[in-house]
């Protein structure tokens, strides 16, 4: 009888968490940021699951469920920095794009530059809280609604992390595109200049 | 050109996520050339952000690895899972034993003198709400040795001036034992009958034993298969 019951659990793990596997995958994929460590992740993520299966109250959250060890797993020890606010920038990435917007040499290097690499880096830097809305909504595809339902949070709390995780990273790639094609130098736009004056300006060079 | 209405757009410029922008933000594009270049560059760093993100498929190592561990059914660092559910019956089972096991010796037996001399002094003090069967010495024996299932032998005890008065079953701690009521004169004296089986600790033969509680003595002795209990 016990044979038979374990059978069944692990046909019904199998059924509903394998499914979930290429999800949890990349999201391990993306927060360690290299593929054998997240395969282990998402090892130790489904072992985790699979000893807790009877706590799965509810099938239809096994996603969520899945996704709350696999982030318990891989961010218990880094709690305080994935609380860290992230200041918001939407402003000043308003004002790059009002700068930059119409120079054929940034849509020229935005064929150019290895824009992915510096996403993944940008990203990298990011609080957790935002790194994780980002990721559900680019990566995943995933709606507002879905993403508050999975990480059972408020939509305006998702919504503003989304906002602000974006313009972020939007505003790195706009630094990296607007590099100092002499000397590799990042160039940091002053807001006020660039609310002057449409066209971009070297404000500061930082090394 | 700028136009004085710009910003009222610039959020929803940025805001858009493919599906289309509201008429209004539609009809400011067409005459804003700058805010079309603005827009166009967000597309643009939106697309890229979506490219970067794009998710990778699972390797066919990590799939048969997930499977190889649930087909092996391997505990995290061999560690023994324990189930609360699982435990409920295996302590609920145990505790049967136990109870099983523990119980019978608690139930049936008497353990101490002091616990048969309490017992049958407390007893001897009910003797006025409690309802004796009048007999002789031989019709009680006869009586509690069916009821009781080992023989039970009266004593007479004219010998020491008391006559019998009647005899009953009772329950001593948890043994069924006799109970019989001796008189003399207004004195009243209670002699329990208890099968010496019942008894869990050795009780040498022929020693009494004498135990006082307030005024009154529980002498304790045992007789073959027999261990009496006289209050007076």
């Amino acid at each position: 009888m016990f044979a038979f019951r374990k059978k069944n659990k692990k046909q019904l793990f199998r059924d509903l968490a394998f499914v979930h596997v290429p999800f949890l995958y990349n999201m391990a994929l993306k927060y360690s940021g290299n593929r054998y460590d997240a395969e282990d992740m998402v090892q130790e993520t489904m072992l985790i699951a699979f000893e807790k299966f009877h706590q799965l109250r509810d099938q239809d959250k096994c996603r969520s469920w899945l996704f709350s060890i696999l982030r318990n797993t891989f961010f218990k020890e880094r709690k305080r920095a994935a609380r860290a606010p992230l200041p918001f920038d939407n402003d000043h990435y308003l004002a790059m794009l009002d700068a930059m917007a119409g120079e054929e040499e940034i849509s020229r290097r935005f064929e150019e530059k290895e824009l992915a690499t510096e996403v993944h880096r940008a990203l990298d830097e990011l609080p957790e809280q935002y790194r994780t809305v980002l990721l559900l909504y680019y990566m995943e595809e995933m709606r507002y609604r879905e993403i508050a339902d999975l990480l059972d949070t408020p939509i305006g709390t998702v919504m503003s992390r989304l906002n602000r995780g974006r313009a972020h990273l939007k505003r790195i790639m706009l630094e990296y595109l607007n590099r100092d094609r002499n000397d590799g130098k990042i160039v940091h736009l002053s807001e006020k200049r660039l609310h002057r004056s449409p066209s971009p300006s070297v404000q500061e060079v930082k090394s | 050109m700028k136009h004085d209405d710009c910003s009222r757009f610039a959020d929803t410029l940025l805001n858009d996520n493919g599906s289309g922008l509201p008429p209004e933000c539609r009809q400011h594009l067409e005459t804003c050339e700058h805010c079309r270049q603005i827009h166009a560059l967000d597309r643009k760093l939106e697309e890229t952000l979506a490219t970067a993100l794009r998710p990778e498929p699972v390797s066919d190592h990590l799939l048969t690895m997930l499977e190889k561990n649930l087909e092996s059914d391997r505990g995290r660092r061999g560690r023994i899972p324990v189930r609360p559910w699982f435990l409920v019956p295996v302590v609920a089972l145990l505790g049967i034993l136990l109870l099983l096991f523990l119980l019978p010796a608690q139930r049936q037996g008497l353990h101490s003198l002091d616990e048969i001399g309490r017992l049958a002094f407390a007893d001897h003090h009910n003797i006025q709400a409690t309802d004796f069967i009048p007999g002789t010495a031989g019709e009680l024996s006869a009586r509690l040795s069916r009821r009781l299932g080992f023989r039970v032998q009266v004593p007479a005890m004219l010998d020491r001036g008391y006559h019998l008065i009647g005899g009953r079953l009772c329950v001593l701690g948890r043994c069924n034992v006799a109970w019989l009521l001796y008189g003399h004169g207004t004195d009243r004296v209670s002699l329990f009958i208890i099968n010496a089986r019942d008894l869990t600790f050795p009780l040498s033969q022929p020693r009494k034993y004498i135990l006082q509680y307030s005024a009154n003595t529980v002498k304790i002795w045992k007789e073959n298969d027999q261990v009496f209990a006289l209050v007076d």
